[in-house]
């Protein structure tokens, strides 16, 4: 009952609109107080302290930083004019190019909102002009900036990563071959649907000497990828490390070679970055306690049991976990749900034997489906508010680029090897 | 005395834009020279962990600062959209009132926190209350705010929202 109280109370107050961090911060208050009384209060600000101090998290204001940098500093375009170079030609050119300028965004940024809001606004311009409709612009440019948390680098990754104590470079190349499998379902749906509706294939672009400058402009962008994966993975640097790296490559291109980036830009994307950090960061800090009082209270054993008495076959585990996160993903935010839910999730899954990185990139995927779900889907607000396409009309062209991604979910979930094979090939051990 | 509330107002939202900024280029120039020196053999930064975290810590709690003021820290916001008015003005009120509880432990808790913590930093022997103070700094703060949040809440006036997305 008390567990009931604790876990019905805060998604009460989450979809009542109090603030997220407020609300998990509220509701360790009150367990504090309830269990023990007020003076276990000061061991709330020790850990919501504490919350703030786990180094691999410092990985989060620089990822958003090198996504705002690109966004403002002409790399992004650079990213749309290779993709369309590449597939542009084909039938639905454009939508194609829409879903690999997120596959190579995704390599750069962490972040599925910098993508729908950066690349996004060249994306659904370029579409809108060579004659889709916006609607249909709109809805692929929501749902192709999911892939980019689950290509590394990855904010969401690096947050599981500290909480759960896992390597982020595992966590970092377990999403490879999801991410490219996301891409490549939303791909074939997008071949059905430019077959059945006829649309447009791009203007041709052989290798012509524009072709070849392009490409040769946009090569040092296109280079991001290699510095940050290159450099985690050859033990250069830490993927914390790798982020400064990022934001400082992103700066260079910006500022002195795409030259659009203006030195008067810098303090309003620098703000703007730790603004964004810090809406992240606060409610990590706030789980910290409630984190704290759920262990305290033994919640993740007495779910445990809870589930266990339903049912203790694996793949059946795995099929209601996926539903729980689905369906919380549809209402509360994303990282919140990471921070909740991994808890509380984590210790089933290695009950049952799931490789806690491979547990990762499943629930990760969860959230990146919950973020064009509506009514709470983050991407489709920012995707309406910068295509002035209402949520109704995109939510409408949303459902087999949904199935899609829900296949690939669940491909992800029951061959764990599409996750794991990558890390144990490069040498990141099994953690049991 | 309506002037000079807007006068400390802004001065709060200036010194967390400014602070935020400089917290978060301190964090890229201290990591950056981590990384850099690094490949030069036999010099080494020692310490820099410790400035790392204060400046951490200051850019988040004085980020969600500025996010309190702006009304700016995300929320979901449906059931309170399609709720009628009364409903709406009991929501508004509840969610104040919370606000206004937890950032008054923040601000309380955090202060006795602060008197029994006395400790230094390993390396650099700093004096830590000026990491922790951070929490209980930017929670009194927050208790302003909020106070007047629920006062407004209960004359029905809701706040201005300034909500911005996620960032998964």
């Amino acid at each position: 009952m008390f567990i009931a109280t604790i876990l019905i109370g805060l998604c009460t107050l989450i979809l009542f609109g109090v603030p997220i961090a407020v609300a998990l911060g509220f509701v360790a208050i009150a367990t504090m107080w309830y269990a023990v009384g007020p003076e276990l209060l000061t061991i709330f600000i020790q850990r919501i302290y504490a919350g703030t101090t786990s180094f691999p998290l410092l990985a989060i204001p620089f990822f958003i930083l090198a996504g705002n940098l690109m966004n403002t500093g002409g790399t992004t375009q650079r990213i749309f004019d290779v993709a369309h170079l590449i597939i542009g030609r084909i039938r639905g050119g454009l939508a194609h190019v829409n879903v690999l300028a997120s596959l190579l965004f995704a390599g750069m940024s962490g972040s599925a909102v910098a993508d729908a809001a950066g690349l996004g606004v060249v994306e659904i311009k370029a579409m809108k002009e060579a004659g889709y409709k916006p609607r249909f612009a709109a809805t692929l440019t929501a749902v192709s900036s999911t892939i980019g948390p689950i290509l590394p680098p990855s904010i969401p990754f690096v947050i599981y990563g500290s909480l759960a104590n896992v390597s982020v470079g595992a966590l970092f190349l377990a999403g490879i071959v999801p991410g490219l499998l996301m891409g490549l379902g939303l791909m074939a749906v997008v071949a059905v649907i430019a077959k059945r509706k006829g649309l447009p294939r791009g203007e041709a672009r052989p290798l012509t000497p524009v072709a070849l400058r392009i490409l040769a402009f946009a090569l040092p962008a296109l280079a991001m990828p290699f510095l940050v994966l290159g450099g985690i993975f050859g033990g250069i640097v830490t993927p914390t490390e790798a982020a400064v790296v990022a934001a400082a490559y992103a700066f260079i291109l910006g500022r002195f070679f795409y030259r659009e980036l203006a030195w008067s830009q810098l303090p309003e994307i620098v703000w703007e970055s730790g603004r964004q950090t810090a809406q992240v960061m606060f409610i990590i800090a706030a789980a910290a306690p409630f984190g704290w009082v759920l262990i305290q209270q033994r919640i993740p054993n007495a779910l445990l049991d809870a589930m266990f008495s339903l049912s203790s076959e694996p793949w059946v585990i795995l099929l209601i976990v996926n539903a729980v996160i689905l369906v919380l993903a549809m209402f509360i935010e994303g990282i919140a749900i990471l921070i909740i839910a991994f808890p509380v999730l984590l210790p089933i899954m290695l009950q049952i034997g799931v490789d806690p990185v491979h547990f990762g990139v499943i629930i990760v995927l969860n959230i990146m489906i919950g973020l064009v779900t509506p009514p709470v889907g983050l991407c489709l607000y920012v995707v309406s508010s910068i295509s002035n396409v209402s949520l109704s009309e995109i939510t409408r062209e949303l459902w087999p680029y949904l199935l899609a991604l829900i296949a690939v979910l669940l491909l992800i979930t029951y061959v764990p090897a599409l996750s794991l094979w990558l890390p144990h090939a490069l040498g990141y051990g099994v953690v049991r | 005395m309506m002037a000079l509330v807007d006068h400390a107002d802004r001065f709060v939202g200036q010194f967390c834009r400014w602070g935020v900024i400089l917290c978060l280029l301190g964090l890229f120039i201290l990591l950056g020279t981590a990384v850099i020196v690094r490949t030069i053999p036999f010099v080494s930064i020692s310490g820099y962990d410790e400035i790392v975290e204060f400046l951490f810590a200051w850019l988040t709690f004085l980020g969600a600062l500025a996010l309190w003021r702006e009304n700016g820290l995300y929320r979901v916001m449906l059931i309170e959209a399609a709720a009628p008015a009364p409903i709406r003005w009991l929501f508004g009120v509840m969610t104040q009132a919370l606000m206004l509880t937890f950032a008054l432990t923040l601000a309380v808790k955090g202060h006795e926190f602060l008197q029994y913590a006395g400790e230094r930093t390993p390396f650099l022997g700093a004096d830590k209350t000026w990491w922790y103070l951070s929490v209980p700094a930017s929670g009194a703060i927050m208790s302003i705010y909020s106070a007047i949040g629920l006062a407004r809440a209960i004359l029905g006036r809701s706040p201005q929202s300034s909500a911005t997305p996620g960032l998964d």
